[in-house]
């Protein structure tokens, strides 16, 4: 290893930590971890808490976030962004009224929900013969493998090839993508009906549950409720982690993986952490465990070590995040993202192709599947990407912005054309295709162009009323232009075609 | 696995009971197929119109997946998946 800053990091190891003392002073001051929690007592008005699943975790209830929390709310503080929330009162005599600060970053309360296995879980609901069988939901790779095919050692992203030699009498489905998002849906507006903030992905969901205490008492008590509610509704288990802060929630959740329930305080996020491999640390991938493991740096503990310098210079500004991570903080706020940073419609082609009219229909109804998402959103991308990937592997994506913010499918799909002849020059196949819209901005606050397009206002008449016929009766209902060459080579339904990434066939 | 696409509108017997409903029954091809269960049921709520789906194990042990279209109240047969 001859990178100078891996000696530096190598030396940083040896020296003192490079974080104010305050904070070592306090999370050495906070007792036991997960396993060892405090005992509840009448001084700091703790109450034990009880949990599902593995682990038996006893956190506190009630102080977790004023007094086992104090530890590091001076630092979390300084580094969290100020939140929404009422203005501070004063009392009389000008000094802070004692109503709490539900808002302050060390009063958070985050709950993880994680669908357990979701598509191969789904899938032996829908066909009770599957159950107790090893399933593989995928093509190409597992995007998701029931509890029974992971005691082979099978994982998502696992390739087919090696998951059939692990474990040869494995299920394994297509998988359907629309199926999946109506379970997720029905999932999350569980999730909404008691968190006022939730930021849903296609199997999980952050809540953000602070200042919910007194609407809902016990918030262990409420969570088992949203399981018992999901379960009943859709007979899917969730694991569901709570904790002062994203990060922590998630972690704390896989611990009680499956049908868990766990919750951490802030008290006991240090210990929680320390003993932890590397490689569970949010933003820590292989790349970086690497790197991590390189310098004999294998625990969440060891890497407190570094300081946020020595990080930043390894890592960029992710260095920062992971410097803050390590420590236990996360000050990334529940989100429920109105404008997303990207819309992204990819996948792979049944069979290898450098059919020119296969290649550009796909693209074009990729373009149009993105486009129409954009138009629902109410938003319009500036910037358009191609991605593709040729059948030996090796791929290539390439970007350009619009002249101007378009969500009308043919100005979308003439640079993604562009992009794509940039591209495809090799004489190999490609396997795998995708577009990427982003950098978006809202429909009504965009500056139109001086001399717009004659035709624009009657073009985009003609996409709302595409969108209205395909709400009502389907996306497949109306195929375009190009995309009319993947007719007889895609199975279609009333959603469109069928694309071979189960999960990418929005 | 093997599932085969139907896609043909069917009668079906349903029990709508407590603002649920829960197919018993449907006739095919003359022949009626009894529901002995329902696995697993969802609704799709992208169109117009929301769309019941339920997979159900009929009496031959195969599983048919139905859907009741909200808009026309039409049940449809739309696969059944069988083993092997």
């Amino acid at each position: 290893m001859s990178h100078p800053m891996l000696h530096a990091a190598r030396d940083a190891v040896l020296q003192p930590p490079a974080v104010p003392p305050e904070t070592w002073q306090a999370t050495a001051a906070a007792p036991g971890g997960a396993q060892s929690a405090p005992r509840p007592s009448a001084a700091n008005r703790t109450a034990p808490v009880q949990t599902e699943g593995c682990a038996a975790v006893e956190a506190s209830l009630t102080a977790e976030g004023v007094v086992a929390g104090a530890g590091i709310a001076g630092i979390a503080g300084a580094a969290g962004p100020a939140r929404r929330g009422p203005p501070d009162p004063l009392a009389a005599d000008g000094s802070r009224a004692a109503l709490p600060d539900i808002d302050a970053p060390e009063r958070r309360t985050v709950l993880h929900v994680d669908i357990d296995a979701f598509f191969a879980a789904i899938e032996q609901r829908r066909d009770p013969r599957l159950q107790g069988r090893p399933v593989i939901v995928g093509a190409g790779v597992i995007a998701s493998c029931s509890y029974e095919a992971r005691a082979f050692g099978l994982r998502a992203g696992m390739p087919l090839s090696e998951a059939r030699r692990l474990c040869p009498q494995a299920v394994i489905l297509d998988g359907h993508a629309q199926v999946y998002r109506c379970f997720a849906e029905e999932i999350f507006a569980r999730c909404r009906a008691i968190a006022p903030e939730v930021e849903a992905y296609l199997d999980e969901a952050y809540c953000d549950l602070s200042g919910t205490e007194r609407l809902h008492g016990g918030l262990i008590e409420k969570v088992r409720e949203l399981k018992l509610g999901i379960l009943e509704a859709t007979g899917l288990s969730v694991t569901c982690g709570i904790g002062p802060n994203r990060m922590l929630a998630k972690l704390i959740g896989k611990t009680v993986k499956p049908d868990g329930l766990a919750r951490i305080g802030a008290a006991e996020a240090d210990a929680f952490l320390r003993d932890r491999p590397i490689e569970q640390l949010a933003g820590v991938g292989h790349a970086h465990a690497k790197t991590l493991r390189s310098m004999n740096l294998r625990t969440i503990g060891e890497l407190r070590a570094l300081s946020a310098e020595v990080l930043v210079a390894l890592f960029g500004a992710n260095g920062r995040l992971l410097y803050e991570r390590c420590c236990g903080r996360d000050t990334a706020a529940v989100d429920e993202r109105e404008i997303p940073r990207s819309i992204s419609r990819e996948t792979s082609f049944h069979r290898d192709t450098a059919d020119p009219a296969e290649i550009d229909g796909m693209l074009e109804y990729l373009v149009g599947r993105a486009c129409r998402t954009a138009r629902e959103l109410g938003i319009k991308p500036r910037t358009v990407a191609v991605r593709l990937r040729y059948s030996d592997g090796e791929g290539c994506e390439r970007a350009r912005g619009l002249g101007q913010p378009s969500d009308a499918d043919p100005v979308v799909l003439a640079l993604a054309l562009d992009l794509l002849r940039r591209q495809f020059t090799r004489r190999v196949a490609l396997h795998h295709l995708g577009v990427t819209l982003s950098s978006f901005v809202r429909c009504e606050g965009e500056q139109g162009a001086l001399f717009d397009e004659p035709e624009a206002g009657r073009r985009a008449a003609l996409f709302r009323a595409f969108d209205g016929v395909r709400r009502a009766y389907g996306h497949g209902v109306l195929v375009s232009g190009r995309a009319l060459q993947l007719r007889g080579r895609l199975e279609e339904d009333r959603h469109g075609f069928v694309l071979r990434t189960p999960s990418l066939t929005k | 696995m093997r599932r085969e696409a139907i896609d043909e509108a069917v009668a079906v017997r349903a029990d709508f009971h407590g603002g649920t409903v829960k197919p018993v029954a449907f006739r095919r091809r003359g022949r009626e197929h009894r529901v002995v269960r329902v696995n697993a049921h969802w609704v799709d709520r992208s169109g117009r119109h929301p769309r019941f789906y339920f997979s159900v194990t009929a009496e031959d042990g195969d599983i048919y997946q139905l859907q009741l279209h909200a808009g026309d109240l039409v049940w449809w047969l739309d696969s059944v998946t069988l083993e092997g």
